[in-house]
């Protein structure tokens, strides 16, 4: 069965292994290179066919080469023109979810939460459309806009309503320089890191105001900052009224005007040691939010000064991903996050804050702690997703003895085991729970609030065996046993006050693609 | 391998140790208010307390948190005080010298009618739960816990007879409250009953005076507030009557104009019985309209009326004959009791509810209410819980009545510890201070209290009855949850209140005030002072008398919380010369001098009394007219002056605040002839 190799089959495999080896100047033997085997009849057959091939792209080539007249000018760069590129023009991204079923007691299926996040298994529809157009500028820039349009639950086919309100989540644009390791941007921003998935929770940073950031990345190391500003139309910042026109008339005018500025920096460290490897990251986050001083009249007309007030947030993270082939197509990380507010920080900036001390403020009196982890484990047998954390609040009004304050922790399981093809099956379990410090308003009695919930689930995923592969299609059944603190959170004539169990049996659809929040 | 489930496990391992931590601090491990330690009071005199009351909305926002739909430029709306704000100045209460501190109701309150809010908080809507506009019940049980601390007590102000207006009478069944009904006319017992030659002969000679008299203001019928009609407010159109009024309770949570809730499982209440949203528990009748013994009604149709009638302002009367609605509220304030740990009540309106003074032996609701409140008490190892009622009224014999236990079949009972002394304030704070009205009526009013000389002619003659008017017999032990003095040791004085303008708003100045002041702390019973006295408010009828204690006086120029102004320093001072004499607290009382004339003559304004304890013996020498004046008699009418039960040659100093010091040596079997700089006092006592 073995033949000696002919001439022309003994130059083909010389050609390869120099191609695969040989370096100028190099003349010892490569590293792993073994003594050609004897060739088959069949292998000596495909390369000839492939000599064959090449010394016709040679032919074409040299043809080419004689005839330079023939071959089309490369066209020079006007100065100031733009190149298109693979990363440049129209980009079209979507984040969604959409949620069908019932409550089995003929109604619409609801959230149910006691804590400031609670488990996402059931959550209200939600629709993101991103629209991204880039541009490369002479010396390698890349500016890119992008608008992301944003919609409710409001659902035609739900509501009948032939109306939605869309908002506008982002409405920026970025410069990216050097190749993507700076980045400049301006307008407005949801601008954030990670997440704990599982209860749709950015727990370390997750800022959203108009202004302007950047960022750069030098080895292993990434920085960046940001400071915006956002001036919610509620009665602690913003209040019109109509006064008299110096002619005739009245004409409004704005009354309180307080932007809450917010100013953030962070740092991180990059450990990347490859797929297969466990990577990891240390991110320090740091914020300063501020609030100036104004003046709002009350339903009597009678002026209520508002101080000046402000707040700071201190944060880590640590992540750790890798552990997984790239071939494999798993996604495997964990995300530890640590956050630290006081004053006006321990209050989302899309939230006037509330619990002020005897002076209107809520520095330094209000804080925040919150603990949190958020993980996935893809493997053969499937995935499972985790996420859990923990939150004390504490705010600035003068009582000891306060419901709004007090711990809060919430975790969530999610295992999911591949049955076949992109289908999984699974459950989600969760449980969270608040300790406030003080009375229930309905009852007059202290209660831990608290809800159990199994969710049963088949996943169909058919791009991949991760658990954070999209689009996916679940069908789901969530049974949440709601406590007695948990009943009591709702007002006495609530109808949902009579039902410790809470169902849902529906389809939900997630997908994102695209997106610059979603990834 | 072994790192995997690391990996994913430990947040969640490490997250639930922290939930577990954070769950050692669980709400459900709070201890409730109730759960708390209650002060016992043991060793308690009540004579020895001074009464400061205070409206909680009006006298310091320590938390802007609750700051709900306040108004503090309308007056009748809420301003935002609070009860952490009585926390934070009781640095400024105990500087002042008082003891207890009354504050007004503490109950969730119909938000508002009529464009005016709850800020008072005598509209009841919810009998259980805290008015969120003041705080919750931990700073609530805080308040208390803090002026126990100081050896402060607190007294609660609370509303048995009416809630706020929860429901109209729909009576022309519309399904709408209307103001002003179409075709109103006169009240339809006058209608229907009276003013029908058929059934005429119907109508009671008190309600055919009431037809005849009211024309003017039966003529309009609002169903908020309908007048009184004997029979019940009655469903009515142009085209005749109906029978009683549909009651409909109003939804409207935006205003908490809502039905009160059925109360939460923790009080025990059974689910097959009534509650508060039941229109059974009320009495249905219409406004109070005929409110003192005026003109020609009779006693028992005023009283009727007073007792069955709806307060003015919608405020619908509950039917406390009513056994279940008697309970609920007895248990309610029962709970106040143990939540808060008060250390008694101020019962609101006391004479809108039973008729002691003609049925004294009927136990009805406050026989019930009171005795279960001290029994309530004792349970919980508090002594001396203090029970006075408002009875606005200056009927001395009606509202002493109250005051006076009774005796049916199943034994005797008590009622109340005390009143708020309207008949004092108008016979004696305002006829004699501010219209300089003989001092006998002192006298006479003190004596009709406790039934001494009841044949004393003048006293007779300016209609003060023989007495004792008021109880004579403590109703309960201390141990018994009781006070263990008489009522008639123990009426509250005062000179003004949030019902009344204030003291200086007329026909008084400071001197005015000065000498009525001297008297309020040296007289029998427990002084009650209203806030803002000792920073010279003056404001007129409510609201006008509910101003912000925390703007300060700066008509006068008093900075807020002012503690050196010459009538901060009075009342701080009187309050002292009161703690320091025994005698001034529980001494008994014996008048050495008043005047039977008005006008100017030698002992013009006198007004002389002995108070007399174990170890103690002061003699106080008033002065309340606007002259100098001396204990004797006009050389005309023989110059006799006052004889005095210290022994001859004891020198007596003058201790009054702002004395000149003057001393006065006793005379001759006892005699002492004092001079006493116009409207002020002297208060003498052995050097």
């Amino acid at each position: 069965m073995y033949a000696r190799p002919s001439s022309v089959a003994t130059l083909a495999l010389a050609l390869v292994a120099s191609s695969a080896h040989a370096q100028p100047g190099d003349d010892a033997e490569p590293p792993g290179a073994e003594t050609p085997a004897p060739a088959s009849a069949e292998d000596l057959a495909r390369l000839q066919a492939e000599l064959a091939a090449q010394a016709e792209r040679l032919a074409a080539l040299e043809r080419a080469a004689a005839e330079p007249e023939a071959a089309a000018p490369a066209p020079e760069p006007e100065p100031g023109a733009v190149v298109a590129d693979p990363e440049a023009g129209f980009r079209f991204g979507s984040y969604g979810r959409v949620i069908a079923g019932t409550d089995l007691r003929g109604g619409r299926p609801e959230p149910v939460a006691v804590v400031a996040r609670g488990p996402r298994v059931v959550e209200r529809s939600y629709l993101e459309l991103e629209f991204a157009y880039a541009l490369r500028a002479p010396g390698g820039a890349l500016l890119r806009t992008v608008v992301t349009t944003a919609f409710g639950d409001t659902l035609f086919h739900e509501t009948g309503e032939f109306d939605a309100q869309p908002a506008l989540r982002n409405f920026y644009a970025e410069a990216v320089l050097g190749g993507g390791a700076t980045r400049l941007w301006a307008g407005s921003r949801m601008y954030r890191g990670d997440d704990i998935y599982l209860f749709d929770y950015w727990p370390l940073d997750d800022q959203n105001t108009l202004g302007l950031g950047a960022s750069a990345r030098r080895g292993a190391v990434e920085v960046a900052a940001h400071a915006g500003a956002n001036r919610l139309l509620d009665e602690f910042q913003f209040q019109e009224r109509d006064v008299a026109a110096p002619e005739l008339g009245a004409t409004t005018v704005v009354q309180l005007n307080r932007q809450r500025m917010v100013a953030s920096a962070s740092a991180t460290y990059f450990v990347d040691a490859g797929s297969a490897d466990l990577n990891a990251k240390v991110k320090l986050h740091a914020e300063l939010h501020g609030l100036p001083s104004g003046t709002r009249l009350r339903g009597d007309a009678t002026p209520e000064a508002l101080p000046r007030d402000w707040g700071t947030t201190l944060g880590a993270q640590l992540g750790l991903w890798g552990l997984a082939p790239s071939r494999t197509g798993y996604r495997r990380h964990a995300n530890l996050f640590a956050r630290w507010s006081r004053g006006l920080a321990a209050f989302d900036e899309l939230a006037p804050p509330a619990g002020f001390d005897t002076s209107l403020r809520t520095y330094p009196r209000a804080s925040e702690i919150v603990l949190g982890a958020g993980a996935n484990w893809d493997d053969r047998w499937g995935h499972v997703l985790v996420g859990g954390y923990a939150r004390r609040f504490v705010d600035a009004d003068p009582n000891v003895r306060d419901p709004d304050d007090g711990w809060e922790y919430a975790v969530d399981v999610r295992p999911m085991a591949r049955v076949g093809g992109g289908l999984f099956a699974g459950v989600d379990l969760a449980y969270q729970v608040r300790f406030p410090r003080g009375l229930m308003p309905s009852t007059q009695l202290a209660a831990d609030p608290s809800v159990v919930s199994i969710a049963p689930m088949l996943a169909y995923s058919p791009l991949g065996p991760s658990g954070y592969d999209r689009p996916q299609l679940r069908l789901v059944y969530r049974a949440a046993r709601l406590g007695d603190g948990a009943l009591a959170l709702y007002a006495e004539d609530d109808p949902r006050r009579a039902h410790a169990w809470v169902h849902f049996l529906g389809a939900q659809a997630e997908w994102w693609f695209n997106s610059s929040s979603y990834r | 391998m072994q790192t995997r489930p690391t990996l994913t496990l430990a947040p969640v391992v490490a997250l639930a140790a922290a939930g577990a931590l954070a769950g050692c601090g669980a709400a459900s491990g709070l201890e409730h208010p109730a759960d708390m330690p209650h002060v016992s009071n043991a060793g308690t005199d009540w004579r020895d307390e001074v009464i400061y009351q205070i409206m909680v909305d009006r006298f310091e926002n320590g938390d802007p948190n609750n700051d709900l739909n306040v108004a503090p430029s309308i007056p009748g709306r809420y301003h935002g005080g609070d009860w952490q704000g009585i926390i934070d100045r009781l640095d400024y209460l105990e500087a002042l010298g008082v003891t207890a501190l009354w504050i007004s109701p503490v109950v969730k309150n119909t938000e508002e009618d009529a464009g005016f809010a709850s800020y008072h908080g005598y509209w009841t809507q919810d009998f259980l739960r805290p008015n969120p506009h003041f705080g919750d019940l931990y700073k609530l049980r805080e308040l208390t816990t803090a002026a126990h601390a100081r050896g402060m007590k607190v007294i609660l102000d609370v509303v048995t007879n009416h809630v706020g207006q929860l429901f109209y009478y729909d009576i022309n069944g519309n399904g709408q409250p209307d103001d002003w009904l179409s075709g109103g006319g006169l009240s339809h017992t006058c209608v229907q009953i009276c003013f029908n030659p058929g059934r005429a002969s119907e109508c009671t000679p008190d309600e055919l005076t009431y037809c005849n008299l009211g024309k003017d203001y039966l003529e309009r019928i609002i169903e908020w507030d309908p007048e009184y009609d004997p029979r019940g407010v009655q469903g009515w159109t142009s085209l005749g009557f109906s029978g009683p009024a549909t009651v409909r309770f109003t939804d409207w949570p935006a205003s908490n104009r809502v039905p009160p809730p059925r109360p939460p499982a923790w009080f025990g209440w059974p689910d097959d019985k009534p509650w508060f949203d039941d229109p059974s528990w009320y009495n249905r009748k219409g406004r109070v309209y005929v409110w003192w013994h005026e003109r020609d009604y009779s006693r028992e149709f005023v009283r009727d009326q007073e007792t069955t009638g709806d307060f003015p302002g919608g405020l619908k009367d509950l039917d406390t004959s009513n056994p279940d609605t008697a309970e609920a509220l007895t248990r309610a304030f029962e709970y106040w009791i143990e939540v808060a740990d008060f250390d008694g009540f101020r019962v609101d309106t006391v004479k809108h509810i039973d008729r002691p003074e003609i049925e004294p032996n009927l136990r009805g609701f406050w026989g019930l209410f009171t005795a279960r409140m001290r029994a309530k008490a004792a349970s919980l190892g508090k002594e001396n819980f203090f029970l006075f009622g408002e009875a606005f009224d200056g009927n001395d014999e009606l509202i002493g009545a109250y005051t006076k236990g009774g005796v049916d079949a199943q034994g005797a009972f008590g009622r109340f510890d005390s009143v708020f002394y309207f008949s004092q304030k108008y016979r004696v704070i305002d006829n004699v201070f501010k219209f300089g009205a003989p001092t006998k009526n002192m006298e006479c009013l003190y004596n009709s209290r406790v039934g001494r000389n009841p044949t004393d002619a003048w006293c007779q003659g300016n209609g003060y009855p023989a007495g004792p008017t008021h109880g004579g017999t403590p109703h309960a032990a201390s141990a018994d949850g009781g006070i263990g003095l008489a009522p008639q040791q123990v009426l509250v004085n005062f000179l003004d209140n949030h019902d009344l303008p204030r003291f200086l708003f007329e026909h008084a100045d400071d001197a005015t005030l000065r000498a009525a002041l001297f008297y309020l702390f040296t007289w029998d019973g427990i002084p009650c002072v209203y806030y803002g006295t000792e920073q010279a408010f003056a404001g007129g009828v409510d609201p006008a008398n509910r101003e912000d204690m925390w703007r300060g006086n700066p008509a006068r120029g008093y900075a807020p919380w002012d503690t050196g102004n010459p009538h901060f320093n009075l009342v701080k001072d009187l309050i002292a010369v009161r703690k320091a004499r025994p005698a001034l607290r529980r001494g008994t009382v014996e008048v050495k001098w008043a005047t039977e004339q008005p006008g100017a003559r030698r002992d013009a304004g006198i007004f002389a009394f002995e108070r007399v304890a174990a170890d103690d013996k002061v003699l106080v020498v008033l002065n309340t007219a606007a002259q100098d004046s001396e204990s004797c008699a006009p050389v005309a009418d023989g110059g006799a002056c006052m004889i005095s039960t210290f022994a001859p040659g004891t020198v007596l100093r003058d201790l009054a605040p702002g004395s000149d010091g003057a001393t006065f040596t006793v005379g001759a079997a006892g005699a002492v002839t004092v001079m006493v700089p116009a409207q002020s006092a002297r208060i003498l006592a052995p050097m």
